[in-house]
């Protein structure tokens, strides 16, 4: 039949088959989304009271018409306050998908959030019974008596995220020139945060906030606050968004790769600035780049991905200096450096990230793997812990860990 | 640690029996497009609504209607052929009268003998009765879709070829070519359409033109005033297309004009001109119709589902109590623009996969 | 400043354009087998009298129709344009008066008309397209969808006369032709009632018929505008889905809609000409197509222009329109 003639597509009975399955579980997570719930079901408690989001075995599919991708994949990471977290990886290794399942902005209906929980440490008003913020006593306009509260941002319905997104954690994301508003000025973009966070805020109160922001970011307010996103060059206008990001005062700041569709010289830039903000903000950075050089120089912990995974993870230090994964070598590798030795050929790690539909049981990274041995072809290997902050996910270390 | 050059770690991948990029099952491209437009409901109702007219219209007078000139058999009807049996009809008028303040109601009732089988009422014999004239509107109402929808297939085709050739040259050669063919297309897209139209039909009324082929002439005047849509489009498209990467390879490698216009850039187009193709199908049959409805397009005795219509514009008595006559045809209308409304819709669904799920 | 000579360029590209609009229509006309002045002559006759062969030739010249060679055709093409220059667009055969008088007297009934409908057209399109796209997908999504659709496909003048024969002539609610009830005279607001009562239908079936392309147009855009990159800022930011879509997405889709009011320039002068013919409005549609059935030459040809020129305005009234909702876009 059509397998002979077309092999490697699927056949009509095989799509027709997911279709209905996919329906199914679409149906399902999306009338979860959608639900109504008191809060006590999706409020939780930290492993850790240090960290400051906790994710722990997240599941993200996306359900296409040629089966489910699975792109992320049982993905646990803490992010400790006052830190930077830098995730790492290939295009497609699932690194933005987690971060957006943070923010609860994977589109649906195709894209879900199947399992795992994603605790927050949100620091929110404290509410009376009518569900109204308390004015701190003795505090100046706009200041409120606080809470911490720990929410799993995994259960929440979806209509309850808005507690989450911009004030407790924000995000920068990695299209700048797309991801402002073109009809509405810069300053009509930047007050909103602040009208939509701080109850009872009046437009003034907005501007001069914006205007602190913009200062902030390096722009002088006067020139860009009553301009259009078009009239800004990208770099300006990812200052811009790190500006809206910092407006609600978040713990978290998620930047998704937000030094990539710029111009070198303006990405350091942004760098610095990133540098610079970290000091200022009482919070956490969550850093996403597929670049090691920007990791190195901004972040305290980092977490290798691939393909839908954690596959390492550690401080900076460690994974530097002492890589366990083969991946995780292969990446170190295929860094340029300047060496007076022309001859040293730049290394790359052979073939691609495997496709994430059907994967199957074994180490994703088998076919690659320069030291694959017996056993690779096995269950997909556990996470071994090497050191108290170190863990790695490969057979390679079974042993020293069974030893040890 | 142990070093491996690139070249031992390639072949170790070779060694390894079932790479995982093989193990991928993905749709075929076109079993996509196909998949996709199936499985909205309403491009299947659309397809089914479209094949059914065109049976209806081409193979239905083969089984009912008699197609031969000389209508002799007895239990078929043709396209011309008039109900002559003969009928009374009763007409009923009443009227009041004020005599010495009584009123009195007076009903008369005239007899008349018709020669034709007029507006007989749907029955075994005619099954949707005969129109005003005596022709048998079920039989009719075949013939009128051969006419709709050849003539609009024809406009359809001629306004694409002409369309694809104007608009790929003006985007591809640009400059002084593009200017003037762009201009002519500003001129003819600012024309008034049904006065011109009317203008055009009566001006064909005055030649001598058979009332059977007049129709084709109307066509392509359609194809003359619609054929700027179809270039705009094309050369809109060629335009984005010719920046693209692939164009620039294509140059690169020395490729002559014609591989790069019909090879390159014209398939890139394709899927826009078929979903434009399909929609211009119904307003054409739209176009069609409202002419043959102000009596300027097919002429009786020929039918054409517009001309089925056109009776109501001047007789009242037909539009309030023989609905059998001039309901049907306009069914028909907007059964077959539906159709190709909801399969062009469809198809754009299912070849621009932006937004799906 | 560049405004300014964007739009005086623009303007004279419009020109160009209605000169060719403007011989391409003259010469069909010219081409029209319908003959007033035979008309006039044949009348004329029937009343006893008879005519020359001269006075007919001198009644042709009179008409500036004498000489249908191409020559002749050009001369009285630049005839009527030496007139245009002196803003005179001639005078209509039928009527005896000139034609934009004619034209500006007939107008406002179909404005009206067109008004109207346009007005609930765009009030029903829009939330109509919104939640259509909003909700993609869902029941909802289909049913607007299918409704519109059958809305699309219906022709003219056979879903004039369904409204007619159903409310106007089978339950009598409304009257079945005219503008006006001849057997009671009304004034005032009476006579606007009575107005508004005769136009409902006519309304109605032009709203129903265009709700479709505007709803699908506002579902489309709202589609592209909710997959962009600062739809998901904005509810990165924190904001109700409801801001999202009534603020941020809606001021984005309004772009296309409102350059679009600006192409509905001609529709709303120009008279629907099938529907006035349906119900038999004294609208200016109704009137060219009579005009057209007598060969009124100046008066076809100065509708036509009219048309035309209105259609042309109407792009450039659109572009400078884009120009001004949308801020990323300069004219040039």
């Amino acid at each position: 039949m059509a397998e002979k003639t077309n092999k490697g597509y699927l056949t009509g009975k095989e799509i027709r088959a997911i279709t209905k399955a996919n329906a199914k579980e679409m149906k399902r997570l999306e009338a979860y989304k959608n639900r109504k719930a008191e809060e006590s079901e999706f409020l939780s408690e930290m492993k850790d009271p240090k960290n400051i989001l906790e994710i722990e075995d997240l599941h993200t599919f996306f359900f296409t018409e040629q089966g489910t991708v699975k792109a992320v994949n049982g993905v646990s990471y803490d992010v400790p306050k006052n830190s930077v977290v830098g995730v790492v990886g290939e295009s497609g290794c699932g690194k933005s998908v987690t971060s957006m399942s943070v923010m609860r902005l994977i589109q649906g209906p195709a894209g879900q959030i199947v399992d795992g929980s994603i605790r927050f440490n949100a620091y929110d008003y404290k509410r009376n019974e009518k569900g109204e913020p308390i004015p701190k006593a003795g505090g100046k306009e706009g200041e409120f008596e606080m809470e911490e509260k720990i929410y799993d941002i995994a259960k929440m319905p979806i209509h309850e995220i808005h507690r989450i997104r911009g004030k407790q954690i924000a995000m920068i994301f990695q299209e700048p020139m797309t991801s402002l508003n073109p009809v509405f000025t810069i300053g009509e973009q930047l007050d909103e945060v602040t009208l939509i966070h701080v109850p009872g805020a009046t437009k003034e109160l907005a501007k001069a906030k914006s205007e602190e922001m913009l200062r902030l970011v390096g722009i002088i307010p006067e020139n860009v606050y009553n301009a259009f996103p078009h009239e800004l060059s990208g770099g300006m206008r990812q200052r811009v968004m790190i500006a809206m990001a910092l407006a609600a005062e978040p713990r978290l700041i998620i930047a998704d790769e937000p030094t990539t569709a710029l111009d070198v010289t303006i990405q350091a830039q942004i760098l610095d600035l990133l540098q610079d903000i970290k000091t200022k903000i009482d919070g956490s950075i969550l850093l996403i780049t597929h670049d090691l050089g920007v990791i190195a120089e901004m972040a305290d912990y980092v977490v290798v991905m691939y393909a839908g995974k954690v596959i390492e993870k550690g401080t900076v230090f460690e994974i530097f200096q002492d890589p366990k994964h083969p991946y995780t070598i292969g990446l170190q590798k295929s860094k340029p450096t300047m060496t007076l030795d022309d001859s040293t050929e730049l290394y790359n790690i052979p073939g691609n990230v495997p496709n994430p539909i059907n994967m199957p049981d074994h180490c994703y990274f088998k076919e690659r793997c320069a030291k694959c041995t017996a056993k690779c072809s096995g269950d997909y290997p556990g996470m071994i812990q090497v050191s108290p902050t170190h863990f790695v996910a490969c057979h390679l270390y079974d042993e020293e860990n069974e030893n040890g | 640690m142990e070093e491996l050059k690139n070249e031992e770690v390639q072949s170790k991948i070779v060694d390894t029996e079932e790479p995982l990029d093989k193990n991928i099952k993905l749709m075929s491209p076109t079993r996509m497009v196909v998949r996709r437009f199936f499985r909205s409901r309403l491009s299947i109702v659309g397809l089914i609504m479209v094949v059914g007219l065109f049976l209806f219209s081409f193979v239905g007078p083969l089984l009912v209607a008699d197609t031969t000139a000389d209508y002799s058999d007895d239990t078929k009807w043709g396209e011309i052929e008039l109900d002559e049996s003969g009928k009374t009809e009763y007409a009923t008028a009443t009227a009041t009268y004020t005599v010495d303040g009584v009123e009195y109601t007076v009903r008369q009732t005239t007899e008349k003998y018709l020669k034709d089988n007029l507006r007989a009422t749907p029955s075994k014999e005619h099954l949707l009765g005969t129109d005003n004239e005596g022709y048998d509107v079920f039989v009719r109402l075949m013939y009128g879709g051969r006419i709709s929808l050849i003539v609009s297939f024809i406009a359809v085709f001629l306004i694409t070829i002409i369309g694809v050739v104007m608009g790929g040259i003006a985007g591809y050669f640009g400059g002084a070519i593009d200017n003037v063919i762009m201009r002519v297309c500003d001129i003819l897209m600012c024309l008034p359409g049904v006065p011109i139209l009317l203008i055009i039909s009566t001006i064909l009324d005055a030649s001598d033109i058979d009332a059977k082929y007049r129709i084709y002439l109307l066509m392509i005047y359609l194809t003359f005033i619609s054929w700027p849509g179809t270039a705009r489009l094309v050369r809109g498209q060629i335009l984005s297309l010719r920046e693209q990467e692939f164009m620039v390879a294509a140059e690169a490698m020395g490729y002559s004009t014609g591989r790069k216009i019909f090879k390159h850039l014209v398939p890139n187009v394709m899927p826009q001109l078929i979903v434009q193709m399909t929609l211009s199908l119904g307003s054409m049959i739209l176009y069609e119709a409202t002419l043959s409805y102000l009596n300027l397009g097919v002429k009786a005795p020929y039918a054409a589902w517009g001309t089925m219509i056109n009776i109501i514009s001047t007789n009242e008595a037909v539009l309030q109590n023989h609905w059998y006559i001039w309901v049907p045809a306009g069914v028909c209308i907007v059964i077959a623009v539906l159709g190709f409304n909801f399969v062009g819709d469809g198809l754009r669904d299912a070849m621009d996969p932006k937004g799906r799920r | 400043m560049s405004n300014l000579k964007y739009i005086a360029k623009r303007l004279l590209y419009s020109i160009f354009i209605l000169l060719g609009v403007s011989l391409i229509i003259y010469f069909l006309i010219r081409l029209m087998p319908v003959d007033f002045i035979q008309d006039k002559i044949n009348a004329i006759n029937q009343g006893g009298a008879t005519v020359s062969e001269e006075t007919v030739t001198a009644m042709y010249e009179m008409y500036g129709l004498g000489d249908n060679s191409f020559m002749g055709i050009m001369k009285g093409y630049f005839n009527w344009l030496v007139a245009l220059a002196h803003f005179d667009l001639g005078t209509s055969f039928v009527h005896g008066i000139p034609v934009a008088q004619v034209i500006v007297e007939h107008m406002g009934v179909s404005f009206a008309i067109a008004l109207i409908a346009t007005v609930f057209e765009f009030m029903i399109a829009i939330p109509l397209g919104i939640t259509a796209a909003t909700h993609q997908y869902s029941l909802r999504d289909y049913v607007v969808t299918i409704l519109v659709m059958i809305g699309i496909s219906l022709p003219s003048f056979f879903f004039g006369n369904i409204l007619k024969d159903l409310f106007a002539l089978k339950l009598g609610w409304f009257p079945a032709s005219g503008l006006v009830n001849a057997t009671v005279s009304n004034s005032g607001f009476g006579l606007i009632l009575d107005y508004l009562h005769h136009m409902f239908i006519p309304v109605l079936t032009i709203v129903i018929l265009s709700i479709g392309p505007r709803m699908r147009m506002t579902r489309a855009n709202m589609l592209e505008v909710m997959n962009s990159d600062y739809i998901r800022t904005a509810r990165a930011k924190g904001l109700q889905e409801r801001v999202v879509i009534n603020k941020h997405a809606f001021r984005n889709t309004l772009i296309p809609l409102v350059t679009s009011l600006a192409g509905l320039l001609p529709s709303l002068f120009s008279g629907a000409i099938i529907t006035e013919q349906v119900f038999n409005l004294p609208g200016i549609g109704n009137i060219a197509l009579d005009a057209m059935n007598r060969g009124d030459i100046p008066f076809i040809m100065g509708y036509n222009m009219f048309l035309a020129l209105l259609s042309v305005l109407g792009v450039l009234l659109a572009d400078l329109m884009y120009g001004l909702v949308d801020p990323r876009v300069k004219l040039e």
